[in-house]
């Protein structure tokens, strides 16, 4: 699976999940302070990640540098799917 | 629940382009501190002006809610467990500690300030505990260190310290200067050797460090309860030294720090300083039982310390002070007006305290629903009025020293649902639950259940952790290690378990239905919004008629309550 790819499901499962009819999402955008993603809906994306991507997230690993937006969190995916 | 998400923290460098000076920042943090000490200290005497009181009867605020006898504003601003000084002088050398190291860090490089922070942490601690209690908070801090970071060259300079610490907290100061040298001399090698010789060769390997550092911080807890049953058993009650009792009750970042730690965020050349400053500064002086669990663990405080331009982050600060001196002034009046206004413009009897809800009814007097549901929610608003104008200053005073600290309270009055409230009224005390217990579990267990894994990561730290980690530890601190106290705490255990119950369905409702409006939004559904706030907040405070049991109640009793603040009476 290539990061385009990546990109693509999380970003179909983010406009799924957390609907904003007016909003454009884009890989760049902030999902915590433009669309939105409360704190409850981080458990939501591990949830999703680890089911659709197969990977393992550690504690540590929940950080802005990770989740901040769709670009960072597929490098996330990509890095972890690299790592196994 | 989610952990608090960062970035990676700033190094030093970047972090002094965030260090610019200002010198109406300066002068803002020094009136604001003036301000304080007149209004809750008697320094108006000392400098020969008008009292508070004065002052405001003159232009019509005379209310005795407001002010003390000695005419400056009622606060709880208390330094806890001294009596060296009376509380007005105590108020005021706070004041006057957290002046001096805000002038003394605000002008140095970066690298310099949380060291000068620490050290006049120090100096105000010696001066309102004296030197035993000192050496006793230092104790606790420095065998934890050593625990963490045995490998530190520093670690090897420092340990002779701990006998050092040991001898000035536990000695009786009654023999000869010269015996004392004699003994502070032996124990210091006796400690340097067992560092040297046991403790360090034992953390090298991996599993023992673990344990001993799980042992370092779980330990105090452990040997609490065990003193506290012991006291059930023989009926003599266990003292702990003052020191020790104030370096417990830090625990809650100290296990947030060993989470950091296990998850690879605390460097491991750490200074013994650095360490120190994630813990303590005069920002703490003030009430230290009340919230000590703000401001969480090492990787919290690091990328929180000027992580954007200093004087924004101070003058934020500066606001919270604010809105900590509007609560201390009008909480004592409000609640005094809702009390008389339910009363004689409704006709409904409402008491400000659940407990003393709780205690009348379990001794036989009439309730009505209305009195039940107006008299926790009151409750709430004065729990609140009171522990945000302490939480506040703190977080104010932390900010004061560069740290951009989230606050305890953040608009609680605006959460739509219970796991919203819950973040919103008790930010820093989540984020532990989160760290320590939540996160752990949700990333472990039930990986194929999403169902299963949310309740037993929901039900694990908000009911169980909450209660066993968050609540019973912190009584045994400040009332004593005794079995009463510890039983009082277990028997609020319907309490937890409803507010875990109570998140969880919320959480689970909210992550299954589809999001169709962002709350608060200006449209024709805001109405919603208003409803929800207040079937919110009235539940988290209905529940609390579990949380203050009375020694002559029943669950029976606090079933009956809560069923009659829904309108079922039995």
């Amino acid at each position: 699976m290539d990061k385009n790819q990546v990109e693509q499901q999380i970003k179909d499962f983010l406009e799924n999940s957390f609907p904003n009819p007016n909003m454009e999402l884009t890989n760049g955008i902030n999902i915590f302070d433009d669309w939105d993603v409360d704190s409850l809906g981080i458990v939501n994306i591990i949830a999703f990640l680890e089911k659709t991507f197969g990977i393992e997230i550690k504690q540590s690993d929940i950080n802005l540098n990770n989740f901040e937006n769709i670009s960072a969190l597929s490098n996330y995916v990509m890095k972890k799917n690299n790592q196994t | 629940m989610a952990i608090f998400l960062s970035k990676s923290s700033l190094n030093n460098a970047e972090r002094e382009l965030n260090n610019s000076n200002n010198y109406y920042t300066v002068a803002a943090v020094i009136i604001s501190l003036f301000i304080l000490s007149y209004l809750l200290t008697n320094v108006y005497q000392t400098l020969s002006l008008p009292a508070p009181k004065t002052i405001a009867h003159e232009i019509g605020v005379d209310s005795k809610e407001i002010f003390d006898n000695q005419e400056n504003v009622k606060s709880r601003f208390w330094v806890l467990w001294t009596k060296i000084y009376d509380y007005d002088e105590e108020r005021l050398m706070v004041f006057i500690i957290i002046a001096f190291c805000f002038l003394s860090i605000y002008f140095v490089p970066v690298k310099y300030k949380r060291q000068i922070m620490v050290g006049w942490f120090f100096v105000g601690f010696y001066f309102l505990y004296g030197i035993a209690t000192t050496s006793g908070l230092l104790l606790g801090h420095l065998l934890v260190y050593l625990t963490f970071h045995p490998d530190n060259r520093e670690s090897l300079y420092i340990s002779p310290f701990f006998g050092i610490l040991f001898f000035t907290a536990f000695s009786d100061f009654n023999q000869t200067l010269f015996i004392s040298l004699i003994e502070i001399t032996l124990y210091s090698i006796i400690s340097f050797a067992l560092f040297f010789v046991v403790l360090k060769p034992y953390l090298k390997k991996e599993s023992n460090a673990r344990i001993v550092r799980m042992v370092a911080i779980q330990g105090p807890f452990g040997f609490s309860v065990c003193a506290a049953i012991l006291q059930g058993f023989t009926g003599s009650e266990l003292l702990l030294p003052l020191g020790l009792i104030i370096f417990f009750l830090q625990w809650e970042r100290l296990m947030v720090y060993q989470s950091d730690y296990n998850n690879g965020q605390v460097p491991k050349n750490i200074s013994f300083m650095i360490y120190l400053s994630v813990f303590l500064s005069p920002a703490v002086l003030l009430n230290w039982s009340y919230n000590p669990y703000i401001g969480q663990g090492y990787s919290y405080m690091n990328d929180r310390f000027l992580n954007k331009d200093k004087n924004k982050i101070v003058l934020s600060g500066l606001k919270l002070w604010g809105f900590a001196l509007l609560y201390i002034i009008i909480g004592n009046t409000v609640i005094q007006f809702l009390v008389t206004f339910f009363h004689d413009s409704l006709g409904i009897v409402v008491y400000p305290y659940v407990s003393k809800l709780v205690r009348l009814y379990v001794q036989g007097t009439p309730m009505t629903t209305e009195t039940v549901l107006f008299s926790t929610l009151l409750d709430q608003v004065r729990f609140f009025l009171f522990i945000a104008s302490i939480v506040h200053f703190k977080v104010g005073a932390w900010r004061v020293f560069g740290f951009d600290m989230d606050p305890q309270y953040n608009k609680p009055w605006m959460a739509t649902n219970l796991s919203n409230f819950w973040t919103r009224y008790a930010f820093h005390f989540r984020e532990f639950l989160s760290r320590i217990f939540y996160y752990p579990i949700f990333l472990k267990f039930f990986k194929n259940n999403f169902t299963l894994r949310l309740f037993v990561a929901v039900m694990a730290s908000a009911a169980f952790g909450n209660l066993v980690w968050g609540h019973v530890p912190d009584r045994l601190w400040t009332k004593g290690l005794t079995w009463d106290g510890l039983i009082n705490k277990l028997e609020a255990w319907p309490y937890y378990l409803l507010l875990g119950l109570s998140i969880f369905l919320t959480d689970l409702y909210l992550l299954k239905r589809k999001r169709k409006r962002k709350p608060w939004t200006f449209d024709k559904w805001i109405w919603t919004d208003f409803i929800s706030v207040y079937l919110t907040i009235q539940f988290f405070a209905l529940i609390h008629v579990f949380a203050r049991p009375h020694p002559d109640g029943s669950l029976i009793d606090y079933v009956k309550l809560f069923l009659l603040g829904l309108g079922v009476e039995i």
